[in-house]
């Protein structure tokens, strides 16, 4: 698992950033900014929802930083509190149209076309099981991290990507023998 | 295998999206701009005590049990025909208006709302209130049909709740009291995200015939039980207290869904009259289920450990409860 004990860098970051430091909080995050906005991005489908997610979440973070235990990982935990983040966005939105029609104003091609149908049939899922495809198939997760982030057992984290694979199948393959 | 690498490739031809140019130095900046102080725990304070936060939880399941109890006797009685059915407004009306005050309610927010960082709360707060008042008025006004007793009860009850939390919420942001803020949030977004869950079923509600509804009733029994094994604080005992609340608010986003799924989906494919008392003492469970979960939200709020072990016991009790509610529907 990436990071499970502070580096001695790291430790002093965090203690300083504890203090108020700005600069250490920001170079702390750092390393997991990229993971951060791939699960906003993964989540809200929309690329300055997603930016101002992680900047939400990063306050958050920052001020939950006494509860991050010694031993613990920085990534997981901070991606948990982005994904919580992105649950609020979502449900700000509510009943309001969801962005998954387009990509980002691009005119769609037959690719386009197809990873739309991807989004769509993921937008579709319960958050979890959209978040718990995101964290697995597109940060590539192994299912211990994924585990870890969302506080249950690596043997249910299995199940439940199992689950959510089996909902989204039909739409990936029916893709994968037209492409 | 090979599922496995379609997935992986099917999923990054989808999302795959570089963040926009110069956002990470774009949040450096708002980081350093805006310092913090992180707090300890607990997580979430409250100016609430613990008795304090105990009563007004007890006076909340009080007045939710009596509003159940009087929704399956109003239940009971349109069976037997002592109201007119004339004077009950018909089922296709109270949809369309709980259809036309629902979505409009929660839609006025524009931003998650727990701190005074957030300053939007106010105004989205003073919006929603006019707009939960005008839909609770309704409600009130309307006669229900039998068929939505129990969970137009309940939503009257999440209404009350959300209107006087947002109160509360414009009330501490102009004392910039954060920690307040946040038990308003937590108790608005709660009934927010309870109404948001319900709202579809009875908007698209139908009747059944007893065979599909004893299926559903198996099939979604069959769900709760297996979250029940695995979707957290009911089956293990999880420090909701003590950590960073991360892992405990996504036990309480999983297990609030599974309830508030259930209770949706059989308003929406309604019991038949033969079996609309059991879907009464169904749905009431499952009322007590959604009530005991707020509590227990607050609990941690209030950094309040009995308070929230007490509600794990509740839910447990409930989640047994609901299997013996399934049995006498289904008839095993």
């Amino acid at each position: 698992m990436p990071g499970s004990f502070f580096s001695p860098a790291e430790a002093e970051l965090i203690e300083a950033a504890k203090r108020g430091d700005g600069v250490a909080f920001a170079d702390l995050i750092r390393p997991h900014y990229q993971s951060a906005f791939k699960v906003a991005y993964g989540m809200l489908h929309d690329s300055s929802e997603a930016e101002d997610a992680v900047q939400e979440a990063s306050f958050k973070a920052w001020r939950r930083l006494g509860n991050l235990r010694v031993g613990s990982s920085m990534r997981p935990w901070f991606i948990a509190i982005v994904a919580n983040q992105c649950r609020g966005v979502s449900r700000s939105r509510w009943w309001s149209v969801t962005k998954a029609q387009g990509l980002d104003g691009q005119v769609p091609s037959v690719d386009i076309a197809a990873a739309v149908d991807v989004r769509r049939a993921l937008l579709r899922l319960r958050h979890d099981e959209r978040l718990i495809v995101v964290l697995r198939y597109y940060l590539d997760m192994p299912f211990e991290e994924i585990a870890t982030t969302l506080g249950i057992t690596p043997k249910a984290a299995r199940i439940r990507v199992e689950r959510a694979v089996h909902r989204l199948r039909p739409i990936v393959q029916i893709q994968g023998a037209a492409v | 295998m090979h599922d496995e690498s379609l997935m992986f490739n099917r999923i990054h031809d989808a999302l795959d999206a570089p963040p926009p140019a110069g956002a990470y130095e774009r949040l450096r900046t708002v980081l350093i701009k805006r310092p913090v102080r992180p707090r300890w725990s607990p997580a979430l304070p409250t100016r609430w005590s613990n008795m304090g936060f105990r009563l007004a939880a007890g006076l909340a399941l009080v007045a939710l049990g009596v509003a159940i109890a009087s929704a399956i006797v109003a239940i009971h009685s349109a069976s037997i025909n002592t109201v007119p059915a004339t004077h009950r407004m018909s089922v296709a009306a109270y949809q369309k208006m709980v259809e036309s005050d629902g979505p409009n309610a929660p839609a006025v927010w524009t931003d998650p709302c727990d701190t005074v960082v957030h300053t939007g709360c106010e105004a989205d707060a003073g919006r929603s209130i006019p707009l939960l008042q005008k839909w609770l008025d309704d409600l009130t006004h309307a006669s229900t049909p039998a068929r939505f007793a129990v969970v137009d009860a309940e939503m009257r009850q999440h209404l009350t709740q959300g209107i006087t939390a947002l109160k509360s919420l414009i009330v501490d942001s102009r004392a910039h009291d954060d920690a307040a803020m946040t038990r308003d949030y937590i108790v608005a977004l709660y009934n927010a995200e309870w109404t948001s869950t319900v709202v579809p079923g009875i908007a698209n509600s139908q009747q059944v015939d007893a065979a599909s509804y004893v299926a559903l009733v198996r099939s979604e029994t069959r769900t709760l039980d297996a979250c029940g094994a695995a979707c957290g604080f009911t089956s293990t005992s999880a420090d909701c207290i003590h950590s960073d609340g991360i892992t405990c608010l996504y036990y309480f986003d999983t297990v609030g869904e599974s309830f508030a799924g259930y209770q949706s989906d059989i308003v929406k494919r309604a019991a038949p009259d033969s079996l609309a008392t059991k879907d009464a003492r169904l749905q009431g469970d499952l009322s007590r289920a959604d009530s005991v979960l707020l509590t227990m939200r607050l609990a941690v709020a209030a950094g309040d450990q009995v308070g929230f072990n007490a509600g794990i016991q509740q839910l447990r009790g409930i989640l047994a409860q609901l299997d013996q509610d399934s049995a006498a529907i289904t008839g095993g």
